[in-house]
């Protein structure tokens, strides 16, 4: 069988699941930088948000404290809020410009 | 310790999620990167089940998985947009930087999740959750050292784990307490029930329950805002 | 009225005069006579606030002393200095003389200005002047002195410059300022040495600390003494700030009069009177002083034998006469030559106004060449005049004769004199004879050389009553300190025994009969002189028009002032102006100029630069974010 050190590290504790968790949001935050299509953008910030939800109910089973999942409760109903009214806005400026590739939005500069 | 079956598939399922999340990423065609978020929502539902969170699982289910995505992909068909409009990947030196930065937090992250996870070998009473063999588990004498624990233990938690013949919904929930690993089945009072869940909801959070709803009513009325308006610098008279 | 009330009035008088006559006074009003009554009015006031205050003065006891104090002025750690004035028998003798013979001034402009555009100014700045003057005489500390030093140079140049339209008395105004500067920077070094070596400024308590000729405090003194003459040498025009005097003629006649004979050039004598027993602790400052004090008197005698401008004969005979008042002080006579202050005011305002006088009846024309035989046109212009002339030459009675000679024979015998100052000084007055009788040959003798279109008239009453107030105190006003040998006892010594508790003496070591001698001398050698002059000028014109042409080198040189201002500008001025040229294109505009614009660059560009940073792509901001994020954590955890 597998060797007792690897054993150890393999069985699942609080910390892999944060490990999971910082990987996906660490994947979210890239997908935020490098796409280009604003809808891919939202769906990157669901990502990070749903990699906060997994810490959240992780350390409230391995915490033993409720309190987690109602976190999670509530960063979830605001999270589909958030998607609704960005993607309404992103509808929006399809509308305008015909057009969701933010590097085509650059008013910013200067 | 062995490895339990539930060691592997999380593992397993981990691969999965975190595969899925790339591609989320690094795929060009939008709707490919919708669907494969939509994988990773519900790979993370099952972890949520295994986290003893059923109640969060559902919803993550319901309300990610099947409204938000449902949002997304529909709002991707509506634009019609091509494949040839999408971005690809090209390496310049933003994009290094960028992916410096990510690799950055990653590591971070990682590091600091797996520090704890390293301290924990060598030292069951960490600051990080202790891994508890789930024979050790004792349920009467108060866990080790978390660092967030609560002035006030949850009173639900202490009444049901040291009385566990105490049981709201019904006797027959009773005989599956004999199973000795307790974390890993779920009855309604004990912890990670919907009911306990939301008794917390209910007296604790009661008024950031109302606000949410608040919000939800301002976020529906927005989005219909939105979707009326002609969008851009287009007058609102007609 | 109480003496505060007094000193108050005497000193607000005339600075209310300069503000009425300054803001209030429509300023393009031709006729002077407005401007000109407000501005005698306020002197005239002054006057007779002087002349209570003296009486009051002279009937105290012993120790004549009237202090007022206006307010608490400058208290800064050990220095203190007071606006308080005190008005004792040196500063009660000042005060008279600016107040008198500055309101007979006042009324002369009033006849001179007649044609000028702007009369108000004149007077306001005359009145500025006399407040000035009267708060240096007054002021009872060396801070409140230096204001009113600072204050004369400036009316000085302004009144100098009064003309500036003109660019050569402009810069005859400047040039009376900038050498007036040079020498306040030594008052003001030498006030400093005597706060530090005395701890206070003020005269009373100055006088009261008794100097024990120790080693240890001469050199502090002879220092600060020294540079406090230096001051005086700007100020009275000695070697070598003198140059600005002769250049000052370039304002109108009366600033001349006041300003340059009477009041202002004696500021640097009445200033070593005031301190005389600082002076006196200082043999080696006192040698100073009256070698260049002789020195001057010779040297600018000389100028004044071959000059042809009739204010700028007189011009060198000031600073030759103050040459004397400083060989005076310096070895010694202090009363002898504040004595000698007094009767130079007198006779050369006198003089000036005179000259003021034919210069108007000559419709503007300054060169004696082309004067003569005005005696018979302006005669109570040549009336005065005279007696000015007989005064300066030393012609016993008068009062020139017992200052002078008083001087001159102190020169010969105090401990500190020497033969050969005597030696110097008694050519300088065979000198001063020699040129003020050309003057008077050219100017009012012989025959008439005026032009034939230029209609001689005498002055107006206005003009010609100041001249004869003048000529009469020209006269007695020597009477007031005839020496003992004389009278032989029986007339008092007036002056000196006024001045007796607060001016040292220090006695002359020479018998009776040294005295007349050197009295007969000094007489004859004048009388000598002054017939000779009178013998080439009027007698045989023919042979003075020759004499040039035979020492034509020494002519040359001495005609044009031994080139002094010309040595200046070229050793002194030319090389400081090249410098500052040179230090304006190198180091200003090369060196700082371009530091800062290359600071300025420095925060442009990096401000330029980093305005890349913002080029709306906003991932790119949020890539800023997240680096910000990992550091703050990183930070935050590795505590």
């Amino acid at each position: 069988m597998l060797p007792d050190n690897l054993v150890g590290l393999l069985h699942v504790g609080l910390n892999h699941y944060l490990v999971l968790s910082g990987l996906l949001f660490s994947i979210g935050v890239f997908g935020v930088l490098v796409k280009k299509n604003a809808i891919v953008i939202l769906m990157s910030i669901e990502l990070m948000l749903n990699a906060v939800n997994l810490d959240f109910v992780a350390f409230s089973k391995y915490g033993h404290n409720i309190d987690g999942q109602a976190m999670v409760f509530f960063v979830m109903t605001i999270a589909a809020a958030e998607a609704s009214v960005g993607l309404a806005i992103a509808v929006a400026v399809f509308k305008r410009f015909k057009e969701v590739n933010i590097s085509k939005f650059e008013n910013l500069k200067g | 310790m062995a490895l339990t079956s539930e060691d592997i598939l999380f593992h397993a399922f981990a691969a999965v999620a975190t595969i899925s999340a790339i591609l989320v990423v690094f795929l060009s065609n939008p709707i490919y990167s919708a669907l494969f978020l939509a994988l990773t929502m519900s790979v993370l539902s099952i972890f949520y089940f295994m986290l003893n969170a059923p109640f969060v699982a559902v919803a993550q289910l319901t309300v990610y998985a099947g409204a938000v995505m449902v949002l997304f992909i529909m709002v991707v068909m509506l634009f019609d947009l091509k494949r040839e409009h999408e971005d690809v990947l090209k390496i310049s030196p933003v994009m290094i930087a960028k992916i410096i930065g990510a690799a950055l937090l990653c590591g971070f992250l990682v590091g600091v999740s797996w520090l704890g996870m390293s301290a924990n070998q060598n030292n069951p009473s960490t600051v990080v959750a202790p891994q508890t063999m789930a024979k050790d588990l004792d349920k009467t004498k108060p866990v080790v050292a978390m660092a967030d624990k609560p002035e006030n233990p949850d009173e639900d938690l202490t009444a049901a784990e040291q009385n566990n013949l105490v049981d709201v919904k019904g006797a027959p929930e009773t005989a599956k307490k004999d199973v000795p690993t307790k974390e890993t089945r779920l009855s309604p009072d004990e912890f990670g029930s919907t009911a306990s869940l939301s008794k917390k909801l209910f007296s604790k959070y009661v008024f950031a329950f109302e606000a949410v709803s608040l919000l939800l009513l301002v976020a529906i009325v927005g989005a219909v805002a939105l979707a009326k308006s002609r969008g851009g610098t287009h007058h609102v008279a007609r | 009225m109480s003496s505060d009330t007094l000193v108050t009035i005497l000193l607000l008088s005339p600075f209310i005069g300069f503000l009425i006559n300054g803001f209030l006074v429509k300023q393009n009003n031709k006729s002077p006579v407005r401007a000109g009554i407000i501005g005698t009015l306020a002197s005239g006031i002054s006057f007779i606030c002087a002349a209570t205050l003296f009486a009051t003065l002279s009937g105290m006891g012993e120790d004549k002393h009237i202090h007022t104090l206006f307010f608490n002025w400058l208290e800064v750690g050990k220095f203190k200095a007071d606006m308080a004035f005190m008005v004792d028998p040196i500063s009660a003798v000042m005060i008279m003389i600016i107040t008198g013979v500055g309101s007979l001034i006042h009324l002369y402009s009033i006849g001179y200005m007649g044609h000028d555009p702007k009369p108000a100014k004149f007077f306001a700045y005359l009145n500025l002047f006399l407040f000035n003057m009267l708060v240096l005489v007054l002021g009872d500390n060396l801070l409140l002195m230096f204001v009113g030093w600072e204050g004369v140079g400036l009316c000085s140049y302004l009144l100098i410059g009064f003309w500036f339209q003109d660019p050569e008395k402009a810069s005859a105004g400047m040039k009376a300022f900038v050498t007036n500067r040079i020498g306040d920077a030594g008052f003001l070094l030498g006030l400093f040495m005597i706060f530090v070596t005395f701890g206070t400024v003020e005269f009373s308590s100055l006088s009261k600390m008794t100097f024990s000729p120790e080693v240890a405090m001469i050199g502090p003194i002879t220092l600060a003494t020294l540079f406090l003459f230096i001051g005086a040498t700007g100020k009275s025009a000695q070697i070598p700030l003198y140059i600005w005097l002769p250049d000052a003629m370039a304002g109108p006649t009366p600033v001349s009069a006041l300003i340059h004979a009477a009041t202002m050039v004696t500021a640097g004598i009445y200033m070593i009177v005031r301190l005389n027993f600082l002076f006196a602790a200082a043999p080696t400052t006192m040698h100073v002083i009256s070698i260049i004090g002789a020195s001057t008197a010779f040297f600018a005698a000389s100028i004044g034998l071959l000059q042809n401008d009739i204010k700028k004969i007189l011009a060198y005979s000031t600073v030759s006469q103050l040459g004397y008042m400083f060989l005076g002080v310096g070895v010694g006579a202090f009363t002898a030559g504040f004595f000698h202050l007094m009767t130079h005011a007198f006779f050369k305002a006198l003089m000036f106004l005179g000259a003021g006088s034919v210069i108007h009846g000559m419709h503007e024309e300054q060169d004696i060449r082309k004067m003569g035989g005005l005696a018979k046109k302006m005669p109570i212009t040549y009336g005065t005049f005279l007696f000015g002339w007989l005064a300066i030459i030393g012609t016993p009675l008068f009062s020139g004769f017992f200052s002078k000679d008083e001087i001159l024979w102190r020169a010969y015998s105090s401990p500190l004199g020497s033969h050969v100052l005597w030696v110097v000084g008694a050519i300088t007055a065979a000198m001063t004879a020699f040129y003020m009788t050309r003057l008077m040959a050219l100017t009012f003798w012989g025959e008439s050389r005026v032009a034939p279109n230029v209609k001689v008239h005498e002055s107006s009453l206005v003009m010609t009553i100041p001249l004869m107030v003048l000529a009469v105190l020209s006269l007695v006003g020597g009477w007031v300190g005839i020496p003992h040998i004389l009278s032989g006892g029986h007339i008092p010594n007036i002056l000196e025994e006024w001045l007796h508790h607060v001016v040292i003496n220090i006695e002359a070591e020479g018998s009776a009969a040294e005295e007349w001698v050197t009295m007969g001398v000094s007489v004859f050698l004048a009388a000598c002189s002054a017939y000779s002059a009178y013998f080439l000028y009027v007698k045989r014109p023919k042979l003075v028009s020759e004499l040039p042409k035979k020492f034509k080198a020494a002519y040359t040189l001495v005609y044009n002032k031994y080139f002094v201002d010309e040595i200046f500008q070229w050793t002194l001025i030319r090389p400081i102006i090249q410098l500052s040229r040179g230090l304006w294109a190198y180091l200003d505009v090369r060196v700082i100029d371009r530091t800062t614009y290359l600071l300025s660059d420095v925060v442009k560009g990096t401000g330029d630069n980093l305005k890349l940073m913002i080029n709306g792509n906003v991932q790119q901001y949020a890539l800023y974010i997240l680096f910000g994020v990992v550091v703050s954590l990183v930070f935050v955890f590795s505590r």
